[in-house]
Formats: C-alpha cells, structure tokens, sequence
C-alpha cells in the first residue's frame, strides 16, 4: 500500500507511504465535497465531486495533483432523474469504466472517463417508478463485473443483476429483508449498503445491508444471513482482502443511532467467508469512541492492506490482513471515500 | 451590446482557469451567462442543471441585487456580475 486517496466533505487529500511514514500531501479541491476515486485502464484517475451549490462534478487527472473537469459526465436524458453525486467507478478487464450514481444510475465509459453513456436496462428499469431513497439518497454505489454478468447494489432499491453485459437488469433480493416492499415490483426495497464478491469464484458475494449482513452462494438468487459473532447487524461498508480472503465490516449499534456498540470502535473480520465474525486484531483506541465508517469509506489494497476512513476524519490502516492498526497521522474532515491507487 | 465581466468564486476558479474575472459580452445578463460558459464550459454544469436551469442556491448579483435569468435584464458596458453561493442551509 503505498497511495491513498481520500475525499471528504471539504476537499480530498493524498497519502504516501514512504518506508514506514505517511506524507500528506497538499488538499485539493478545496471546498468540495469529495465523493469517489476510481483509476482507469490508461492510468487516468477520476474523482467525483459534489457542492450543496454548484452540483456533483467528475474530474480527471494525471498525479492525483492537477485535476481536469469533465464537460461530457454523467448525465440522465430524456428522464426526470437528476444527478446528485457520484459513488462508484469500476474498470473493468476491457477497459470500460462504470459509473454508479444517485439518483440510483449506472453509466459507462469506452474513452477513460472523459464521456460516458447512460445504461438504459438499468436506469430505465420498470420497477424504476417505486424506487425509493434511503438516508444517504438513492445511489447506485456498488458495481461488480464477471464478464457479461453486471451486478449493482443500490440503496434503498436492492441488488439488481444483468446476465447480458448490463442490456437488462433483474432484481436478486430473495432472502433480504425488504424495508418496504410493493405489491407490483416485489423484491424492490432492500437498502444495500455495500456488496463485495470473490473474484476467483464470483457466484460468492457479501454484502451490508441497513438490516444485516448476508452471503449469497449463487451471484445473488438467494441471500443468507452470516452475523455470527457480530456485536450489531447495522453498518455501512464490507471489503474483502483478497490475499487472505478475509471479510471485513465496522459493526454500529442500531438505524437510530449508528455508533458502536458501546463506543468500542473496530472493525470485524470473517476468515470464514462469513461464517462467524471476531474483532480485527489490535491496535483500536481503548478510550470510547463513537465514529463511524461510511460505505465508501473502506478499501483494500488485495494484498492484506485495508484501511478506513471516519465521519470523524481518522484513518485506520492494517498492513498484515487485519492482526495490526494503526492510526494515521492527521484529522481531516469527515470522510466519505477512501481508495488505494 | 454591453462588454462586462463575471466575478467568480474561489471555489469555481479550477473551472476556468484559475482567474477571477471573466471579460464577457451581451446584450442582457442572460446572454452574459452564455458567452462565460461558451469560453468555459466546464463551469456551464456548477451553473445550470442537467434541464438547463440555474441551479437553485447559486446567486447572480446585478448592480447589488441578484436577478432571475427569465428576466430580460440588459446587459451594459461596464456591468460586473458576481456569482456567489446563496447563503441557504443554515
């Protein structure tokens, strides 16, 4: 793990591991509300960004220093849908960027991010009509690719799998918990927080949910829950490592609250693949501590480095799959997306 | 035709080029607008939504006053026009 790229409310930062030392880098896009990071096939990094006043935005840079605004992003046609953020993107082996976004739309890339298509199988699906947003909007925040099998988690929607390279999408909640179902669309309302698959066996997939934890044996037919040994069932991101195969998750309390349990903040690790959960390791501050790690805020670097951002703007790093943390120098702002580039 | 200028926030300087004051013409504020977003228009998107409206909590300041783009407000020379974020949210 040598760079992160992190993006909070007011403006991303860079870190580099240089030997055993963080260096941080001077912020950018000050003022901006840094939503996602993404690293195209070329080399390209993207970031999306987002302003209260001036409305999401997605850039493009060389050094993750020198940032280009791009006048062609994603854009809904034709439909009442607005842009409000974007919270993915994903390349994927031929080169293709997908682009999730609220409200909950998926776009794609053929040139590197600089111009983008919107897929209609998805933002135009019929259920479309009932979807609904959870508290952190409607978003398309997760996407897995396996060939021509596309699957999107979107909250407070559910997962959404298309067998045909993203031309038509179907909905694989049996076995969620619905938060509020309709009777002509059954199985929308699942408010998928975060979904990770096992690439060398992709019908294994995981996923936060606002209402647990859940594994699916067969790319998303069916759910099961997986929460042993969790002290809570609430949280936001799961990131797998792909070295160890470890899982990882920072359990909250509860929906209404959305602290740790008991100020014990740390995450929770699988060795499993989700069969029973223990806390990750050592190195978790002894005092109470009531943060909280958002979706995007945890990330892995497939070689037993993860680490986490709070919404109280710490960085929380492991290098050796989760026995050690270690807390990163600085407080930044609250922090909603962590990448290693 | 009035030849003017835009004043910018920090904020939305990286979206043209890092200067403050934008030199633009037209015959009213609204045409203004336009030929900023035709010399930059990566700040076109910071302005306008995805329908082309003026995005809600985004101010454009005329003589000391902000004005409604839908109004055919003229445009002279020697107009500034300060875009500013509406002090909205608290």
């Amino acid at each position: 793990m040598t760079t992160l790229a992190i993006g909070t409310d007011k403006g991303g930062w860079v870190y580099q591991r240089e030997g055993t030392d963080w260096q941080i880098k001077e912020p950018f896009f000050p003022g901006w509300r840094v939503t996602a990071f993404g690293k195209a096939a070329d080399g390209t990094y993207l970031a999306g960004t987002a302003s209260g006043w001036f409305g999401p935005g997605l850039h493009v840079s060389n050094d993750l220093q020198d940032w280009q605004a791009i006048e062609s992003g994603p854009q809904f046609d034709g439909t009442d849908a607005k842009l409000e953020q974007i919270w993915t993107f994903t390349t994927g082996p031929d080169g293709r960027v997908w682009c999730g976004v609220a409200q909950a739309g998926v776009f794609v890339s053929e040139d590197n991010g600089h111009t983008w298509q919107g897929l209609s199988g998805f933002n135009d699906h019929p259920s479309r009509p009932v979807w609904q947003p959870g508290a952190g909007g409607m978003c398309a925040h997760r996407i897995v690719l396996d060939g021509e099998r596309v699957t999107v988690g979107a909250s407070a929607v559910g997962v959404l799998r298309s067998d045909d390279g993203g031309q038509t999408f179907d909905l694989r909640t049996r076995g969620l918990d619905i938060a509020a179902a309709y009777p002509d669309h059954p199985g929308v309302g699942s408010c998928v927080h975060a979904l990770v698959a096992d690439p060398s066996n992709p019908d294994l997939l995981w996923q936060q949910n606002h209402q647990g934890v859940y594994r699916s044996q067969d790319a998303g037919d069916h759910w099961e829950r997986i929460e042993e040994g969790l002290p809570a069932t609430f949280g936001f991101p799961i990131v797998r490592d792909e070295a160890s195969g470890a899982l990882f998750v920072v359990p909250l309390s509860a929906d209404v609250d959305r602290t740790p349990v008991d100020g014990r903040f740390m995450a929770y690790r699988s060795t499993d693949e989700g069969d029973s959960w223990h806390p990750s390791g050592a190195g978790w501050p002894t005092d109470p501590n009531f943060d909280l790690v958002l979706r995007g805020a945890m990330a892995t670097d497939g070689d037993g480095g993860v680490v986490l951002g709070t919404t109280g703007g710490q960085l929380w790093a492991t290098d050796d799959g989760g026995d050690h943390w270690e807390r990163l120098p600085g407080t930044l702002p609250r922090i909603n997306a962590v990448a290693v580039l | 035709m009035g030849r003017g200028v835009v004043v910018l926030p920090g904020i939305l300087r990286p979206a043209v080029g890092e200067v403050r004051r934008v030199d633009v013409e037209g015959d009213t504020v609204a045409d203004a607008l336009d030929d900023l977003c035709r010399q930059h228009p990566a700040v076109k998107p910071r302005l306008f939504d995805e329908s082309g409206r003026w995005r809600p909590h985004v101010l454009c300041i005329h003589h000391d006053y902000p004005v409604t783009l839908s109004d055919p407000v003229a445009f002279a020379d020697g107009d500034e026009l300060m875009i500013m974020p509406a002090v909205s949210g608290g």
